[in-house]
């Protein structure tokens, strides 16, 4: 018998649409569109900045609703007979985050680039890279499609704690921070990894790796163990 | 025009010219019934209709045309089908529900949905549940019950308040021999209810019902006991047993016998 | 009841309560606390919180809102005999109680914590029902789209971010939310009433929004009470919108009371009773003020606070509960006692002479009121003052720190007048 021919365009659209197509194919680059629109629309919100306002861009949290949109095309209405298929599943999964990714880096930095600067789309990317991570690690600790949780979660500090008494950019506000700080990038390279490491640890692979952390199961069975003898009934002729 | 009981009993059910569909398909075109006290049994092919059927006469959806009478009412608007709904227990074919509710929980919301009074609620509740043998698992999350376990909480939920037209799509799927043994006595312990069964297993279909109705392509084939259907079956007819063999002969054959 | 407690105790939000705490008291007590111990700030203080709660309950509201097609319910909720509206009132109720305990919290820690310095009186309602209108429309919106929406993904991370968003541009600008509650302004309770009623308004349109039908089936026609009910609400809408946009502001100043809080030396200091925890400071910094050499500097006999004399802008306002923001109104005081009344100079060099003399003058007379130099909290200053020259001033002997100021008010007093 020889071997299956692969459409290989076919079976990566097939895989699409099991994965939320038009929402990911269309969600991309309608927020990316949306950042070069809208972006500039400042908000104002409390914060305990002794001014009791702060004033944030809308640019510096569309990120979170990319990161969503990207991972959330990893949750497919046929889970529970994907949990049974073989490695390449897991290939097109990781394709599809590298290039669903990749895509909305492009996509956002040359809408930010083109709305305001390259240094700010430098910014935007930044955010979306820490955001990526988290909405990966929230995936994996609370289902596909409520990634978004722990993005949403840093909204709180990122706008109430934004700046410190004397009216400067705190440190970890990677929102607030120029393109180049050290810092912040080390926060994305960080949120990334944990993103990525989650990602990696699938239900097959986390007990594994626990499992010298947890008690033994148990004391083992005494004596001889059954044994059961079964005769197969021959189907077919013989030869 | 099949009718599901005896001339003495007035229908729980009139239907009348029934066009239903979906999209621009219709799945019934025409469908004339009544059904009284008793067990009817839907027979059919995927696709022949069985569940459109139940859903119109559960009222979810509205039919195209011709006239529904549930309990006296007719259903023409949605303040009359939430009427009728006071007296419809409805289980789906693929019927959800709340993974964090225990089977206390569910079978108690799905009473309220009903319409069950508040003060024969939990006593409706309790026995419901243990109508279908999951009285020592009323505490259990819903998400934890195992396939079969989850289908009798939903036949809990259909039976709840003991309704007068009761709808079951596919209700054994899952449970295992003895529970569809003690499904078939609960379904004979349900006096004075129209019980409509849409099934693929025959053996339930001759064990339990009164009559049943062969439906292919939104069309009635056969009306008729269970025996009778046996009884037409021809020789070379497909199937393992007499009802089989009278399915089958029915469905290629699609003659309604006089 | 019953079944409004089932859905409270499965609801997936007994998670997210904790957070939402979390965040309630963090908004509350992560910034500053001068609203401690006055009634009017404090209430303030614990509506801000509903601000992070709006969006975090719509999001929550949708998702939970959406579990009809997320759990494959939505057959079983058309086969009920209730209205569409009842179930809804279940789920929606729960969501709320989740939100209102969690802004409840705050609510509760913010008058606990002012009970001890506080004078008579309590919370104020009107903030505390402005936040909690905050809650209920964020929610209501939330519930309305998921239930709206077959979408279990787009629809809470949509009206999580679309619910900040429209809070951040319109919030403020519509008197949605409050920064502080000075005791000389209140809440109008009309205005206040429109934007609870826009609460209300959203609610009943959530709850009359149909379940979304699955393709090609058709719907029940509603009956002609809910198609008028939501027409209402719609109506109704359209005219709280306009009346917000257009109306009334939220706040409006206040009538002063008959016997303001006053202390009883000389100089007096007067404030709003509500004020009552900063008189004992505000006393030793007018007793500062009083010891100054009486032959050069003319303290007046009162000070008071904005909104109690016959001038209502004049007088004092403690901003956030800063000492500092006080002393620019009482330097001023003092420097018009003291000095002949401001006339323009009689050529250019005089007139940058007499105003940096009057700068300089009054930024050191600040800082005499507060016993220091210009905190590094607090930015700015007059132009061309050196600041840091004044702090260090502050520390010099008294008969050098006279000196200069006598130089600085003889200037002003020679300054030849147009």
């Amino acid at each position: 018998m020889g071997r299956p021919v692969h459409s290989g365009g076919r079976t990566v659209w097939r895989f699409l649409r099991a994965h939320h197509p038009y929402g990911t194919l269309i969600g991309i680059p309608a927020v990316a569109a949306a950042d070069g629109v809208a972006g500039s629309w400042n908000l104002w919100m409390p914060s305990a900045y002794a001014d009791g306002m702060t004033v944030v861009p809308f640019r510096h949290f569309i990120p979170i609703v990319l990161a969503a949109i990207v991972v959330g095309g990893l949750h497919s209405s046929m889970s529970e007979i994907q949990s049974t298929a073989t490695s390449v599943l897991r290939r097109y999964e990781v394709g599809y985050l590298v290039c669903a990714a990749t895509a909305a880096i492009v996509l956002l930095g040359v809408a930010e680039a083109l709305a305001t600067s390259a240094a700010s789309a430098l910014l935007v990317i930044r955010g979306f890279v820490v955001w990526i991570g988290l909405a990966l690690l929230s995936g994996r600790l609370f289902g596909w499609l409520t990634n978004w949780l722990l993005p949403v979660l840093t909204v709180f500090p990122l706008v109430y704690y934004s700046l410190d008494d004397v009216g400067e950019v705190r440190w970890w506000n990677w929102t607030g921070q120029p393109s180049g700080d050290a810092a912040s990038w080390l926060i994305a390279a960080t949120s990334l990894a944990a993103g990525a490491a989650a990602f990696t640890l699938t239900p097959w692979r986390l007990p594994r790796m626990t499992a010298h952390f947890r008690p033994s199961q148990g004391v083992a069975p005494t004596g001889r163990p059954g044994v059961l003898r079964h005769r197969a009934r021959r189907i077919g002729p013989r030869r | 025009m099949p009718s599901g009981f005896g001339d003495e009993v007035d229908a729980i059910v009139r239907v009348s010219g029934l066009v239903q569909g979906y999209g621009r398909a219709n799945v019934l075109a025409g469908v004339d019934l009544e059904i009284g006290p008793g067990v009817l049994g839907l027979l059919g092919p995927n696709g022949a209709g069985k569940t459109t059927l139940l859903r119109t006469l559960a009222t979810t959806t509205p039919p195209r045309s011709g006239t529904v009478e549930i309990c006296g009412t007719r259903v023409a608007s949605e303040r009359t089908a939430r009427k009728a709904r006071r007296g419809i227990g409805y289980l789906p074919q693929e019927f959800g529900y709340l993974p964090a509710f225990t089977v206390y929980d569910f079978v108690r919301y799905c009473s309220w949905l009903r319409g069950v009074p508040g003060r024969r609620a939990h006593e409706a509740t309790v026995n419901a549940i243990a109508a279908v043998g999951l009285a020592s698992r009323q505490k259990a999350k819903m998400k934890a019950l195992s396939g079969g376990m989850l289908r009798r909480a939903g036949i809990a939920s259909a039976i709840v308040g003991s309704p007068n037209l009761l709808l079951l799509d596919e209700p054994t799927v899952g449970l295992d021999p003895a529970q569809r043994l003690e499904f078939r006595g609960l379904l004979r312990s349900l006096e004075n209810t129209a019980i409509v069964l849409s099934t693929h297993l025959v053996e339930d279909v001759a064990a339990i019902c009164d009559n049943v109705i062969v439906m292919s392509e939104g069309r009635f084939l056969y009306y008729g006991p269970p025996r009778e259907l046996a009884g037409i079956a021809s020789a070379d007819a497909p199937g393992d047993s007499p009802l089989e063999k009278g399915y089958m002969t029915v469905l290629t054959g699609n003659e309604v016998p006089a | 009841m019953r079944i409004f407690w089932t859905e409270v105790r499965r609801s997936p939000l007994r998670w997210l309560f904790p957070v939402l705490v979390c965040i309630d008291l963090a908004a509350l007590f992560g910034r500053n606390t001068y609203w401690i111990g006055v009634w009017p700030q404090a209430s303030a203080a614990a509506q801000i919180p509903s601000l992070f709660f709006g969006p975090a309950l719509a999001a929550s509201a949708a998702w939970a809102a959406g579990r009809a097609h997320r759990y494959s319910f939505a057959e079983q909720f058309r086969a009920s005999a209730l209205p569409s509206w009842r179930p809804e009132i279940a789920l929606l109720a729960c969501t709320l109680a989740y939100g209102m305990l969690a802004y409840g919290v705050g609510v509760a820690a913010a008058a606990v914590v002012s009970l001890p310095d506080a004078g008579p009186g309590f919370l104020w309602p009107g903030y505390v029902l402005l936040g909690m209108g905050n809650v209920v429309g964020c929610t209501a919106v939330g519930h309305a789209i998921g239930r709206w929406s077959r979408s279990a993904f787009m629809a809470p991370v949509c009206c999580g971010i679309g619910v900040f968003v429209l809070l951040g541009l319109f919030g403020q600008s519509l008197g949605l939310f409050v920064l502080s509650g000075h005791p000389q302004v209140e809440v109008v309770d009309s205005a206040l009433a429109t934007r609870l009623m826009l609460a209300v308004a959203i609610t009943g349109l959530a709850l009359l929004v149909p379940l979304a039908a699955a393709k090609g089936t058709k719907r029940w026609r509603s009956g002609i009470m809910p198609r008028l009910a939501a027409a209402g609400i719609c109506v109704g809408l359209v005219v709280v919108t306009y009346e917000i946009a257009l109306g009334a502001s939220l706040q409006t100043e206040r009538a002063a009371p008959a016997e303001p809080l006053c202390s009883g030396g000389t100089p007096r200091v007067c404030v709003w009773p509500e004020d009552r925890k900063y008189l004992p400071e505000l006393e030793k910094m007018a007793n500062r003020l009083a010891s100054l050499p009486s032959d050069r500097f003319k303290v007046p006999a009162t000070f008071m606070e904005s909104g109690l004399g016959e001038d209502k802008y004049a007088g004092f306002q403690i901003i956030e509960g800063s000492m500092w923001s006080v002393s620019p109104n009482m330097a001023s005081s003092v420097l018009q006692e003291t000095v002949k009344p401001y006339c323009p100079a009689a050529n250019q060099a005089a007139e940058d002479r007499q105003m940096r003399a009057i700068f300089e003058l009054t930024t050191w007379l600040e800082a005499w009121a507060n016993g220091a130099g210009q905190p590094a909290s607090v930015g700015g200053g007059p132009p061309g003052v050196d600041l840091r020259q004044v702090g260090a001033l502050i520390k010099q002997p008294e008969a050098t720190q006279f000196q200069w100021a006598k130089q600085r008010i003889d200037q002003i007093n020679g300054t030849p007048c147009a």
